[in-house]
């Protein structure tokens, strides 16, 4: 029924190709993405995850297979690369390192202005994208760049990336160096782009507690392919999966599996700390 | 005097000038000591002087206001300087900026080098040192192939191999993945139960869980000093301070306020499960009778 | 297709490649001084012969060292530019006073001669042959042997109070980054492309437009180098390095047979290339 806005079909991409240094990045990747959702992509490092999502957006594009995003298909020569650029935003990771304006406001407006907008549509813009982020734009649009904190300045950057009103909003690692309360607010920010404004996430992560929160699936890659995909509490409920791949599990997950091996009937999939200590509390005597 | 501290931090202030006119203020009055072998962690967000403060613990910043002791030299004396940062070693956040050579070996000779190491004694310095962190097969390679979990091993063996009293871990953690972290960690572990001395300055829970005394900074003073479970018990201070709290302690609590008997203290899996057991298994044992 | 974004493809300078190579076994001092020496041949050879030779052998250096010639041959690709501006200049620019000169063309001060073409050719000549010994040496040398065997060479200028130390160190932490720079450069290129940037699409007379078009690159890139800059001091200082105090060496080099083998054939090689007099 529903098409896909982003697939993936036999994907494969060779870094630095026909020199010594040559490797093999990418091996077969199929994957897809319906309208709406958020998905995880989880792995270890060098999995080709990053290399992967770079296609997203035309920074690689395939060398053999194809990808497909919302009905541009990335093979084709002819591919208007602006136009993909604009519906897919991505955010890199350590985001705030790119921000180069002096002020906050100037550095948001600096894709919409590449765009060639009216300036009132680029104001506009800027407001929405700071709004969306948490940061009140009357208050913080003349504030310089580099005196924020590394949450704001990542609120910043992110802002910078949604003010070219992306469908699709692709992040890597997006909270990797930040403390717990930043860390907290910007994955409230994510989800209610996705909620509010039905933007479809994407995202790169870690951390495990993270994937659980936000990601409706999971794409879990290994040695340059995806290997298995699904829900959380499908891909947490499968031990095999978790130590074939070394995937980290959320603490939740991990004392349920092991209350599961000592031979009590939990649920392992219910990986929210209040589901989680729900379900403990069954077991426990009145 | 039966033990003297081997860290000695004494009613330091220390502020920023951010331009002519104004300073900020980093750190007030902070005072603490840490005992030879112990596991201390320093906790805090980002901005509350913690950064400061373990800068401070091998002089390489100065307190403005009260001392740092290490073995009873004081930071402030430049003299001084080269034994008190032999003594306590420091590892940084960023796996890459603090690299210099671009070979591995060569990169945990610098240290060594600097210290007036004799060329003989260097080799089996940096052969213990590599083994110490599990990096030996890669002693010959240059470290930008390095992952950052294996770029900070090297920079870990790098001060081992200077044979530190104490290892102070500025953030060291917060840059790699969870492979990456977990190997850290376990570096750390089995340097403390050789009796290394530890200090870790992090902003993630489930690292001072092994910490034998946790100090919580913030704005720039300590808030709260206690045990892990001493800590994790006082959820909503934390959370006041932005900090979280590991979820299993979460849910120890949740439990505990529905099952009395539920230890409260609990802070992870294996005693969550513990915890069920035990009360599981009282209740068997009553039914039974 | 490859992607427009990697900036480290075609850099073989500072690159070095693992091999177990006669070449990359040469002590690093006598591999230097066999570097200067060919340099001092190419430079002063202005035979078209010397120089063929040259090349035919810098190229033969390739094989020894494991190293295939085609990664040589694209660490020319960037120098282009440069060789054909410089070819340009002493095309029209290069005078020469002698009887067997012959002028084929000129235009106020601007001149095209036989002795201005062969100049032509034999800078180029001269230009390949150094780029591709620099990019075997640096192919076949770890950043820290250059550094370590240059240090071990200059280090009787220690004796006229010269820094032998630290110059070598500034000189290995600059060539340590350059890969994380070159990382670096790559993620904030792709970055700001994400967000709409474009690199060098203005014409090449509009050189404001094509300036202010690399802020967006320039002004982060010089934040992070500052950055990581302030890092590496607090690391090196922490490990008690404090400059101009007394240090001990780890690596220490003992020549053998084929080190003076190989200072022995460039000099051979120099004679070769300066002494002979080719007819052309």
């Amino acid at each position: 029924m529903n098409q896909p806005i982003l697939s993936v079909k036999d994907l494969t991409y060779v870094y630095m190709k026909s020199t010594p240094l040559e490797h093999q990045a990418l091996l077969g990747v199929n994957m897809e993405i319906t309208e709406g959702e958020i998905v995880a992509i989880i792995g270890h490092t060098g999995c080709g995850k990053s290399t992967l999502i770079q296609h997203f957006n035309g920074i690689h594009f395939p060398q053999t297979g194809h990808v497909m995003i919302n009905g541009m298909d990335l093979t084709k020569p002819k591919l208007d690369v602006k136009s993909l650029r604009r519906q897919v935003g991505l955010v890199f990771q350590n985001p705030e390192d790119q921000l180069f304006e002096k002020l906050v406001g100037d550095d948001i407006a600096y894709g919409p202005f590449k765009m060639k907008l009216p300036l009132e549509e680029v104001r506009e813009r800027v407001k929405w994208a700071m709004e969306m982020v948490g940061l009140p734009f009357d208050e913080m649009k003349d504030r310089a760049t580099f005196a924020l904190s590394g949450g704001q300045k990542r609120k910043v950057a992110l802002a910078g990336v949604l003010a070219l009103r992306p469908k699709i909003l692709v992040l890597d690692e997006p909270t990797a160096g930040l403390d717990p309360k930043s860390r907290r607010e910007l994955l409230e920010k994510i989800k209610k782009l996705n909620q509010e404004e039905g933007i479809t996430v994407i995202f790169v992560s870690h951390n495990m507690e993270e994937v659980a929160y936000l990601a409706d699936r999971i794409y879990v890659m290994a040695g340059g392919k995806e290997v298995c995909h699904g829900t959380p509490e499908e891909i947490f409920t499968n031990p095999e999966i978790i130590l074939q791949h070394r995937i980290g599990t959320p603490e939740t997950v991990r004392t349920l599996h092991r209350l599961h091996e000592e031979g009590y009937a939990v649920n392992t999939g219910r990986f929210r700390v209040e589901d989680a200590s729900t379900e403990i509390r069954k077991l426990l005597p009145e | 005097m039966a033990n003297e501290p081997l860290l000695q931090v004494e009613d330091v202030s220390y502020s920023y000038k951010i331009n002519s006119k104004e300073t900020l203020q980093v750190l007030t009055d902070v005072s603490f000591s840490v005992q030879k072998g112990e596991y201390v962690a320093i906790i805090g967000h980002n901005g509350s002087g913690k950064s400061t403060l373990s800068k401070l613990l091998n002089g390489i910043l100065v307190p403005e206001k009260g001392q740092v002791r290490v073995k009873n030299l004081l930071t402030s004396d430049r003299t001084q300087i080269k034994e008190i940062r032999r003594t306590v070693g420091m590892v940084f956040q960023h796996p890459d900026n603090q690299i210099v050579a671009t070979i591995v070996e060569d990169d945990i000779a610098f240290g060594l080098e600097n210290i007036g190491v004799p060329h003989d004694e260097m080799d089996a310095r940096i052969t213990g040192a590599l083994e110490a962190v599990g990096m030996s097969e890669y002693r010959y390679r240059p470290p930008h192939h390095l992952s950052g979990g294996q770029k900070q091993r090297v920079a870990i063996a790098g001060i081992l191999a200077m044979q530190p009293e104490c290892l102070v871990l500025d953030e060291a953690t917060s840059m790699l993945d969870s492979y990456g972290r977990d190997d850290v960690l376990a570096i750390m572990r089995k340097l403390h139960e050789n009796g290394m001395t530890i200090i870790t300055v992090t902003h993630h829970m489930n690292e001072v869980i092994e910490a034998d005394r946790v100090i919580v900074i913030a704005e720039g003073k300590i808030a709260m000093v206690g045990s892990p479970r001493e800590i994790f018990m006082r959820q909503q201070e934390l959370e006041s301070l932005h900090l979280d709290v590991p979820d299993c302690s979460r849910i120890a609590k949740v439990l505990h306020q529905e099952v009395s008997s539920f230890n409260a203290t609990a802070m992870n899996p294996e005693e969550i499960v513990s915890e069920v057991k035990r009360l599981t298994h009282v209740n068997q044992e009553e039914s039974k009778s | 297709m490859s992607s427009p974004f990697e900036l480290t493809r075609n850099i073989t300078i500072g690159q070095y490649l693992v091999r177990n190579s006669i070449i990359h076994k040469l002590d690093p001092r006598f591999k230097l001084a066999s570097f200067a020496i060919l340099l001092v041949g190419i430079a002063i050879c202005d035979s078209y012969i010397g120089n063929l030779i040259g090349l035919f052998l810098s190229i033969y250096l390739f094989h020894l060292a494991s190293i295939p010639v085609s990664y040589g041959v694209s660490g020319l690709k960037p120098a282009i530019p440069f060789m054909i501006i410089i070819g340009l200049m002493q095309l029209f620019l290069y005078k020469e006073m002698s009887p067997d000169n012959v002028i084929y063309w000129q235009l106020g001060f601007l001149e095209v001669s036989s002795a201005s073409i062969k100049i032509v050719i034999i800078s180029v000549l001269r230009f390949m042959q150094i780029i591709f010994l620099s990019s075997i040496l640096t192919l076949s040398t770890s950043t820290t042997e250059i550094t370590r065997g240059l240090e071990r060479l200059l280090s009787p200028l220690q004796k006229v109070k010269f820094p032998v130390h630290a110059f070598s160190l500034i000189i290995t932490i600059a060539i340590r980054f350059v890969p994380t720079f070159a990382m670096e450069m790559e993620k904030m290129m792709k970055a700001q492309a994400s967000r709409g940037a474009e690199f060098g699409t203005g014409a090449w007379w509009q050189i404001i437009k094509r300036t202010t078009e690399m802020f967006p690159l320039i002004i982060p890139l010089f934040n992070v180098a500052l950055a990581r800059g302030e890092d590496l001091i607090l690391a090196m200082e922490a490990r008690c390095y404090t400059p101009g105090s007394s240090r001990t060496v780890y690596t220490q080099y003992k020549a053998n047979g084929n080190d003076y083998v190989a200072l022995l054939v460039s000099v051979g090689i120099v004679f070769v290339l300066v002494f002979i007099p080719y007819p052309w």
